[in-house]
């Protein structure tokens, strides 16, 4: 085994100008802290010993000699790849794009589902014109039976475009499903099309609008997260990209606004300050694994969205999960997710929270690891994230983040 | 739009890996045709679609940049990433766990593969 040399300083350390004019530096372990401009130019002309603005920056650990190693190597393996226990969120698309999947193939799926290690997992069941609901059906009862005799953990969630029939719903509430409507944010956010879910997956494609309106109506039906999900056009175009995160990111401003009145919760913003790759949403094989409805196992919904064989794993009545590293995909997965060896990622301040589904990143540019300057998920999770750090001097947002359960000690000092 | 677009690199900065791999991200979009002398690399595109060779040529650049600083990026972290990388292939896939129920009570798993038939039977009759 490689014994790795102890750092000698952590710097330098990223920085960001913040809307606003603020300056965002982060140490290696995350942590930050928010400067003016002045205090950022008489730290980068160097401080004093005497400077309190030096001891302050001190606790980031970016000065030689205050880096602290060991919390350094701690966070990696609580929150790095070492801590991985499986994907944690399996997608099941029991009618899509109109195929069906039928219950034998379910069956395999969630007997695939329950090879794989974590000890809870979340089957979210995807029946896109109701005609997947016998898969559905037995997938949910299935799974529920098999976490029973495994004693796991089992989050069911169903997701649909519209409100399952009275008699479904009523099997699903009696499952304790959490029922996911998958919207658009064309057109305005009326009552009707929410139709009582309790998370919602919303496209943002280019003529989304109202951000705030969406909010504000999502929390008055009672909604508990929302998760904003890119229009397929705004992979490739950088205006559809731009509208995109400027959509999410006014929406989490006003979360944080409404924060004393809303229980939304935004799925994405939460997942990236987790900082735990299996909490990002979408994070290929890390976080989520989908099946197809003829059974063929795919790395993410995305990488199932791209179509063809690029993010196929196998099928799921013959894929072993132990079997998956002598897959040619998982290497470079677990490469590409590899973000001290990407040169803008490495440098980034939000490297200890921030991932890209490489999907993502082939769907938008060709490549597992994707070119950060022009990447169009990279724009977006930039935009969310500065909405949020922005804020980190903000009691709002302190107490958003304490709502979320998210653990806001981990970033400020 | 351009169907071609040609343009000339140092050598110095693009390595022809790095060009190589950039070409690979373009997939069908174009064609790229590679040629040079001792300081300098020629490169052309040949746009196969739509896409405005120039634009092409663009996101080749780009991309070989990137790749080309990716692969010094990797060099100087390579221990601590293959550390990480290394260990998760190797134990965080681990085969499933048999259920000791099943196992020391044949009958346990008896009766949850006729209970599972039973479900399916019912799944195939909501059809």
């Amino acid at each position: 085994m490689t014994r790795l040399r102890e750092p000698r300083s952590a710097g330098p350390a990223p920085a960001r100008t913040l809307p606003g004019g603020k300056i965002l530096v982060v140490g290696p372990t995350g942590r930050a802290a928010l400067l003016t401009g002045a205090e950022h130019a008489a730290f980068c002309a160097g401080l004093e010993e005497s400077d309190p603005l030096r001891a302050r920056l001190a606790a980031l650990g970016i000065f030689a000699g205050a880096a602290d190693a060991a919390a350094l190597a701690r966070e990696e393996v609580e929150c790095g790849r070492l801590n991985w226990s499986g994907p944690a969120t399996h997608v099941l698309l029991a009618s899509v794009r109109g195929s069906a999947m039928s219950p034998q193939t379910a069956k395999d799926v969630v007997d695939f589902v329950f090879s794989t290690p974590r000890p809870t997992l979340t089957l979210e069941i995807v029946d896109e014109d109701g005609r997947g609901w016998p898969a559905a059906w037995f997938a949910a009862e299935y799974a529920r039976r098999r976490a029973e005799w495994a004693g796991r953990g089992l989050a069911l969630v169903f997701r649909a475009p519209a409100a399952p029939p009275p008699e479904r719903l009523a099997f699903l509430r009696g499952r304790r499903a959490t029922v996911r409507a998958a919207l658009s944010a064309d057109g305005p956010p009326e009552p009707g099309r929410l139709f009582g879910a309790e998370r919602a997956r919303i496209v943002i494609g280019r003529g989304a609008r109202d951000p705030e309106g969406w909010v504000d109506a999502l929390s008055a039906a009672r909604f508990s997260s929302v998760s904003w999900v890119a229009a397929p056009a705004a992979a490739r175009n950088p205006a559809a990209a731009r509208h995109y995160a400027r959509f999410a990111a006014r929406a989490l401003a006003r979360l944080i606004d409404a924060q004393e009145t809303s229980n939304l919760r935004d799925e994405l913003a939460l997942g990236l300050l987790a900082s735990r790759p299996w909490e990002v949403p979408g994070l290929d094989l890390l976080e989520t694994l989908a099946y197809a409805p003829d059974g063929t196992v795919f790395s993410s919904e995305e990488g199932w969205e791209i179509g063809g064989t690029a993010f196929q794993l196998g099928d799921a009545r013959t894929l072993r999960f132990q079997d998956l590293p002598a897959h040619p995909l998982v290497p470079a997965l677990a490469a590409a997710l590899t973000r001290e060896t990407q040169p803008l990622c490495a440098d980034c301040v939000y490297r200890s929270c921030c991932q890209i589904p490489p999907s993502a990143h082939f769907r938008a540019q060709g490549t597992l690891y994707g070119r950060l300057l022009d990447s169009p998920r990279c724009l977006a999770h930039m935009a969310i994230l500065d909405s949020i750090f922005s804020r980190l001097d903000d009691e709002k947002c302190l107490k958003l983040l304490d709502k979320w359960g998210v653990d806001s000690g981990r970033f400020t000092c | 739009m351009r169907a071609v677009a040609r343009t000339s690199v140092p050598k110095s900065v693009y390595s022809r890996s790095s060009l190589a791999a950039a070409a690979l991200t373009l997939g069908p979009r174009a064609r790229v045709a590679l040629g040079g002398d001792v300081r300098r690399w020629r490169v052309a595109v040949f746009s196969e679609g739509r896409g405005d060779a120039v634009a092409l040529l663009g996101e080749l650049l780009n991309e070989a940049l990137s790749h080309s600083r990716r692969q010094a990026r990797v060099k100087e972290v390579r221990p601590f990433a293959a550390a990480v990388v290394s260990r998760l292939l190797a134990d965080g896939f681990p085969a499933a766990v048999f259920d000791p129920l099943e196992q020391l009570e044949p009958q346990v798993g008896r009766d949850r593969r006729e209970e599972t038939a039973l479900l399916l039977e019912r799944a195939r009759s909501l059809a």
